[in-house]
């Protein structure tokens, strides 16, 4: 068996090896990067800033893969890091600009008008314009439960909140979604 | 409906459920399956919180009819831009690179702090500090007396290098000069630069009378022998 087919725990058996613990990080980099990426990009929207973090967040995985619990699953561990860090550079954004939530909406706002195939009439736009309008949280929430389809009990590790929270707060997500949607 | 009513009126207008359709293929054989999951995602729900309990979530087993319709029409996928395949190709050599130059940086911090600092200078006692520098002003006190002492006897910087001076001036000149001086200067402070040649002792002496000079002479040998005894 390849180092690139070990499934997570194997990876990260592997990364306490010496030898084998650069290998071992370049298959778990190649496994998440994609879906980190995205779980980041839909909430930082630009891609300079995406990749800033994602880079941040794979860092940050090797420093503390050493004292990784191996009864956590790793992936849940990678999104809990992306998640944290992500929120964190939204809110150093926030202080930086001296601007309040309406205002960051706003600016992410701009930045999905501006992008080259931005299409007004088409539903997938006006989802990602409606999403903008949701605080920061519930658009975890939503991207991880409508876009990743991760289970809420996944979503609870990541984010230290209830399965019943999440569940509501998905929920109104939703119809908030929906009502910015259908108003047109 | 008279709850319902005061909630929401909108919600209480809509149509009937003798409208719907007929249920999609399959649903019978499901409804058992998605009713005790609702049971199983009630009861988590409950006790967390009165408020979330109350709220039906939209949860993975809820069908797809119950939601609106619009969720269908969406796609999932991001209408962002996606980056170039050569971004994931290139992005672990980059996160990499990124570790191994953090791991030569802290390695570099680790050996600096490993290495012992030697002061360059051991920490003086305040009272030895303040012994060397009374003598150290005492010192610089004294020198600048004595410099201020010395170049007070000192010829003025103004005055003129005689030394120096003297082979310049043309001999007749200085013939005439002396020439015109008073004795008296001659003989009290000029005398020994004089030149034997350039004195006409002679011309001193030549109104004295030889027996006037012998009496000088004997009468001066006399005093001076009284003074010897």
């Amino acid at each position: 068996m390849s180092i690139a087919e070990l499934d997570d725990k194997d990876l990260v058996l592997q990364f306490h090896d010496p030898i084998l613990k650069e290998k071992a990080f370049t298959s778990i980099i190649k496994k998440y990067q994609e879906k980190l990426y995205w779980h980041i990009r839909r909430m930082v929207i630009d891609h300079e800033d995406t990749n800033d973090v994602l880079q941040n967040v794979f860092i940050k995985a090797w420093k503390g893969l050493a004292n990784f619990r191996e009864d956590a699953k790793l992936y849940t561990w990678l999104y809990r890091i992306a998640t944290n860090e992500t929120l964190s550079f939204i809110e150093q954004k926030k202080k930086n600009a001296s601007v309040d939530f309406d205002q960051l909406s706003e600016t992410f706002t701009n930045k999905l008008v501006a992008d080259k195939n931005f299409e007004p009439s088409k539903l997938e736009w006006k989802l990602q314009l409606a999403i903008q309008q949701l605080p920061e949280k519930q658009k975890i929430v939503f991207h991880l439960r409508y876009y990743d389809e991760m289970p809420y009990e996944e979503m609870s590790k990541i984010l230290d909140t209830s399965v019943g929270a999440l569940k509501a707060s998905y929920h109104h997500a939703v119809k908030k979604i929906e009502e910015y949607i259908l108003k047109g | 409906m008279k709850e319902l009513n005061e909630i929401s009126t909108a919600v209480a207008n809509l149509p009937g459920s003798n409208c719907l359709s007929t249920p999609p293929a399959g649903y019978f054989s499901s409804l058992p399956e998605t009713i005790m999951a609702k049971i199983a995602d009630a009861e988590n729900t409950q006790g967390i919180n009165p408020f979330i309990s109350s709220v039906t979530p939209p949860s993975e087993n809820v069908p797809e009819w119950e939601q609106s319709t619009i969720w269908g029409e969406i796609s999932k996928e991001s209408p962002l831009e996606t980056p170039g395949e050569l971004y994931f190709q290139d992005f672990k050599d980059n996160v990499l690179s990124r570790i191994a130059k953090e791991q030569k940086a802290l390695l570099h911090l680790e050996t600096a702090m490993e290495t012992p600092i030697i002061p360059l200078y051991k920490k003086i006692p305040q009272k030895i500090f303040m012994q060397w520098a009374a003598a150290a002003a005492i010192v610089i006190l004294v020198g600048i007396s004595s410099l201020i002492y010395f170049q007070t006897d000192s010829v003025p910087a103004n005055s003129m290098n005689l030394s120096a001076e003297l082979p310049k001036i043309d001999d007749q000149e200085l013939n005439a000069f002396i020439g015109e001086q008073p004795h008296e200067v001659l003989t009290e402070s000029g005398l020994a630069n004089v030149n034997s040649d350039e004195f006409e002792s002679e011309n001193l002496f030549s109104d004295v009378n030889d027996e006037e000079m012998k009496v000088y002479l004997q009468q001066d040998r006399l005093s001076h022998i009284v003074n010897l005894n």
